[in-house]
């Protein structure tokens, strides 16, 4: 059972418990689980939701929360722990100021997964000559870098010359491209409009 | 999807009941009752916090679902 196929067949199970709202079923695989994957981080939030949907209870909520505490520490580069808590938070302990914190930090870390996903679209894109699908995750990835410098409170001199390109619907854009990631879309940009020019 | 003339205990699993925005004295109420005691001006906070319960039993309950691969 602890091979990647046991494990997807298990999980597998669990859902569908779940979905019969067998939840108490459900919660006792998961416990199975976790002993053969105690460092998985998407067991201990299943484990900590379940907890929370139990009609016989042997676990009490402040160990859920702790669950979902350790499933952050362990996945620290994806959000989805951190959702869960930040609900948490909110509507079982209604902490909102905690709350917001958290899904705050989340956020962050999504904005950085997509950011990641769509920079590495992107260069598939350009080696492919998918010129508009290439610029759609440019344009996508300076809104949300946009997004992200608004939080940051940049400093002026910290920041690149403005820039501006023409997007696949014809609008035209303007960004500051700045740091390691603006360097990488300006060379990303200029080798597409040389194979656009060529 | 809780509907509006269901009653709050019947929504809340046991687990929630023992969190401290659990309010026994509200759970005979109808689901609409504490959405509207909730949004009054001021809200109602005990039924703005069972609110929250059933929409977080709901947000859990729903993950189940398509999950499966």
């Amino acid at each position: 059972m602890n091979n990647p196929r046991g494990f997807k067949q298990r999980i597998s199970n669990i859902s569908r418990l779940w979905e019969e709202q067998a939840y108490d079923e459900a919660f006792v695989e998961v416990e199975t689980l976790l002993k053969i994957w105690p460092g998985n981080a998407h067991l201990h939030t299943l484990w900590a939701n379940l907890v929370q949907l139990q009609e016989n209870p042997e676990h009490d909520l402040d160990e859920a929360k702790q669950a979902l505490q350790y499933a952050v520490e362990l996945d620290k580069g994806s959000p989805a722990a951190a959702i869960e808590l930040g609900h948490f938070l909110n509507n079982i302990e209604d902490d909102p100021q905690a709350a917001a914190i958290v899904f705050g930090e989340a956020a962050a870390q999504a904005r950085q997964l997509l950011v990641e996903s769509l920079m590495g679209q992107a260069t598939v894109f350009q080696q492919m000559e998918k010129r508009e699908e290439f610029l759609r995750c440019i344009l996508e990835v300076l809104h949300l870098d946009r997004i992200e410098s608004a939080s940051d409170l940049i400093k002026v001199e910290e920041s690149g010359p403005d820039f501006t390109f023409e997007s696949p619907a014809g609008q035209f854009h303007t960004f500051q491209l700045k740091g390691p990631r603006g360097e990488q879309i300006r060379e990303l940009l200029d080798e597409m409009s040389a194979v656009s020019a060529g | 999807m809780p509907q509006d003339n269901d009653i709050a205990d019947d929504l809340i699993p046991v687990s929630l009941k023992r969190s401290a925005s659990y309010h026994s004295d509200y759970g005979q109420k109808t689901y609409k009752e504490i959405k509207d005691l909730a949004a009054a001006n001021p809200p109602d906070q005990k039924a703005r916090q069972m609110k929250k319960l059933i929409e977080q039993t709901e947000r859990l309950q729903k993950k189940g679902k398509g999950r499966r691969s």
